[in-house]
């Protein structure tokens, strides 16, 4: 039912699949994610929806072939079906005009902060991107992403790839020349501690993406229930996008760090 | 004459598959304890019964050999009778009669009522009748296929509705699928009963998840003119205790998950490992901490239940709990879990817990239980799996605003009516009285399609006169 319709190979490991999906595209929005079963014997896996087709009627996702699933699932053809595919899940992200709006993404975190890149270009911000990579073949999406940025800053760690460094060294540099009143911030824990430590002005509305690692999608298996303010809640339901000043940090660290998926 | 005990998969073979434990009675057995029933012409198992099943005349099907008839009785009253001969916590047999009489068991009515099953289903050919379905050329959508939806659909479907069942995940059955291990309900046996149900005319829709693949606004748009919502209990609720978010800890719901819904079940002794350690405690009271608890023996590992009330008080029968100690599955009653305690890496490394004893405080006789003094030790586990009850799954709830809620989270219902503060909606089942049993879910969803069988007929009326 869900068949294939396009199939691309955009980086190492990195597939870029078009599904045709009538339901989910229609409600769709950015921010939202899917989970999809390439077949009855996979586990079911989260992927953001990347765009939207309304006329073809289909999403595309991005995903890296790191685990069994998603391997299954780049082993597909054009024309194959997926066996499941839920949605759209999760909160769409607040889009509107907040004026200047600075993204943040590592590695395959851009796949989740490139749908809500273009929904904020689209909305009249301006769009400042910083990407970052350990090395220039860990870099995602960089060329969708300086479409829909009026600046766009890339770092890698080994400098084979724009500024040798770390993300959090290029902050300085961009609060220094403009004021920023938004920051989207998408990659591993780490990166985004790193990231939200860094950030000069304190009062800047952060906030954070997660991927949720969720065997159902609706927050039934409780595999990624944080601490938000006083209540628990689950990213899969309340996210993936989430208020990085109302999370426990200290709560959210250890369930990141020991996260499987 | 005693009472005949189910036959039992030996606990050597238990412990190496997932193969079903209590195997049910031969075809002897069957008919011998068929005629131990009296046939009393005031039965009190039927009364014992919420679904009021005609248990004598099943049972007097059975004394005749006839399995098929003995099927249908049974399915008049309860479409799910493959699943309630296993799981049934059997009030029924509580009421039978032989229990006023000294030294004599009560009739094995829940194993008969599986053999009923096993033995006539296959006999069952074409079920769907036409012209009975959607005769009142009305729509009807169940939201949830676990027990509660099944049973209210199969009801609706035979007061002549259209009936589609949404549902969230990819194959239908809701908690039966991905709550309950295998050794208890075989898939087989599940997938028999949905064929059945799918049989009588009724559409289920996988990948189908209500609240945000459709709105239940969306659903009347479409012309469902009433909508049951049987979405259950199973959210998890996090245990207040400090180092519940260490690495190590998880909830029953993914255990259970992860192992249910595996493809195939043999290849989770090889994928389980990296997943779970090698000594699982499980803290809860409840089926779903035996399920855990079993399903851990079964993959090798050590399992020890922390359990804070005495043995009698675990919410499963005997039986089940008898099965779980055979199969070593450790009880620590009258334990009440303090703290998970971490390693340096953040790893759990056990639970620091407290004995607890009945004190009679007031003197008044009113026994209860509290910690006692000094008794604090630790239980060993580098893996912790959080068994409590489930809550209520917020997220329909907080897609629709209008949606009175409990204090509890549950939903609110008019009494006796199962109608929710929105006209044309109703709920039943877990999601709206989180301590349900099986019999008592299934119970709900038979009132609960009645009542919306009288609303649409009411409705009906309305249209007609207005015309």
């Amino acid at each position: 039912m869900h068949k294939i319709v396009s199939k691309q190979i955009i980086g190492e490991n990195l597939k870029r699949i078009e599904i045709v999906a009538p339901v989910i595209c229609k409600k769709a929005q950015p921010g939202h994610f899917v989970m999809i079963a390439p077949d009855d014997k996979s586990a079911r896996i989260a992927l953001a929806i990347v765009e939207i087709n309304l006329s073809k009627e289909t999403i595309t996702l991005i995903f890296k072939e790191d685990d069994s699933s998603t391997k299954k699932l780049g082993s597909l053809w054009i024309g194959d079906s997926v066996f499941a595919l839920l949605g759209p899940l999760g909160r769409p992200s607040e889009i509107k005009e907040f004026g200047n709006v600075l993204c943040i993404g590592y590695e395959t975190g851009v796949v989740s902060l490139l749908p809500i890149c273009r929904a904020l270009h689209k909305s009249s911000n301006k769009v400042i991107s910083v990407l970052g990579a350990k090395t220039k073949r860990n870099l995602c999406l960089e060329p969708q992403i300086h479409l829909c940025s009026q600046e766009a800053y890339v770092m890698s760690e080994d400098g084979s790839i724009g500024k040798r460094g770390y993300i959090s060294d290029s902050l300085e540099k961009i609060f220094s020349e403009q004021k920023i009143d938004r920051i989207y911030v998408a990659g591993p824990f780490s990166v985004i501690q790193d990231v939200l430590i860094s950030v000069p002005e304190r009062k800047v509305p952060k906030k954070i993406l997660i991927n949720p690692m969720t065997i159902d999608g609706f927050g039934i298996c409780g595999c990624d229930l944080i601490k938000i303010k006083d209540r628990y809640a689950s990213i899969s339901v309340e996210g993936p996008e989430l208020d990085a000043d109302q999370i426990d940090f200290s709560f959210l660290k250890t369930k990141m760090k020991n996260s499987r998926k | 004459m005693k009472r005949i005990i189910e036959n039992i998969e030996p606990v050597l073979k238990r412990l190496k598959s997932f193969c079903e434990v209590v195997l049910g009675f031969k075809k002897n057995q069957a008919v011998l304890e068929a005629q131990r029933c009296p046939q009393c012409s005031h039965p009190k198992c039927i009364e014992g019964c919420p679904l009021g099943v005609d248990i004598p005349g099943f049972i007097r099907a059975l004394r005749e050999k006839n399995n098929l008839k003995a099927l249908h009785r049974i399915r008049e009253q309860n479409g799910l009778a493959g699943i309630c001969g296993r799981l049934c916590s059997a009030p029924c047999e509580k009421a039978c009669i032989l229990n006023e009489e000294e030294g004599v068991d009560p009739i094995n009515i829940k194993a008969l009522e599986r053999f009923s099953f096993d033995q006539g289903q296959s006999k069952i050919k074409q079920i769907f009748n036409a012209e009975s379905a959607n005769r009142n050329n009305r729509k009807v959508a169940v939201v949830g296929s676990g027990p509660t939806g099944l049973t209210a659909a199969s009801i609706l479907v035979e007061a002549g509705y259209e009936i589609t069942i949404f549902e969230a995940l990819h194959l239908p059955g809701g908690i039966l699928r991905y709550g309950i291990p295998e050794f208890r309900l075989p898939e087989k046996a599940l997938d028999i009963e949905i064929e059945y149900i799918t049989s009588l005319g009724i559409e289920i829709k996988t990948n189908c998840l209500i609240g945000k693949t459709y709105t239940i606004f969306d659903l009347m748009d479409m012309g469902y003119e009433a909508v049951l919502l049987a979405i259950g209990a199973s959210a998890p609720q996090m245990l207040d205790i400090p180092g519940a978010q260490l690495k190590g800890v998880h909830f029953a719901q993914e255990f259970l998950m992860r192992t249910n819904l595996a493809g195939e079940q043999q290849s989770l002794k090889t994928e389980m490992p990296d997943l779970f350690g090698k000594e699982i405690a499980v803290i809860g009271s409840g089926t779903m901490a035996l399920d855990c608890a079993r399903i851990a023996v079964r993959l090798d590992k050590q399992a020890t239940i922390i359990h804070s009330q005495t043995e009698d008080d675990i919410e499963a029968t005997g039986e089940e709990c008898n099965h779980a100690k055979e199969e070593g599955v450790k009880l620590e009653v009258l334990t009440s879990p303090v703290e998970i305690l971490s390693d340096e890496n953040d790893c759990v490394k056990g639970i620091r817990c407290v004995r607890m004893d009945f004190v009679d405080k007031d003197g008044k006789g009113l026994w209860k239980v509290v910690p006692v003094k000094n008794s604090e030790f630790a239980v060993e586990a580098d893996t912790v799996i959080l068994a409590d009850k489930g809550a209520s799954n917020s997220l329909i709830i907080r897609e629709m605003k209008d949606l009175k809620i409990n204090k509890d989270g549950s939903i609110w219902i008019k009494k006796n009516e199962y109608m929710t503060s929105v006209d044309g909606v109703f709920a039943a089942g877990g999601v709206v009285n989180q301590s349900l049993n099986l019999i008592e879910a299934l119970c709900q969803g038979k009132e609960a399609a009645q009542k919306i069988d009288l609303y649409l007929q009411k409705k009906n009326q309305n249209e007609e006169k207005n015309i």
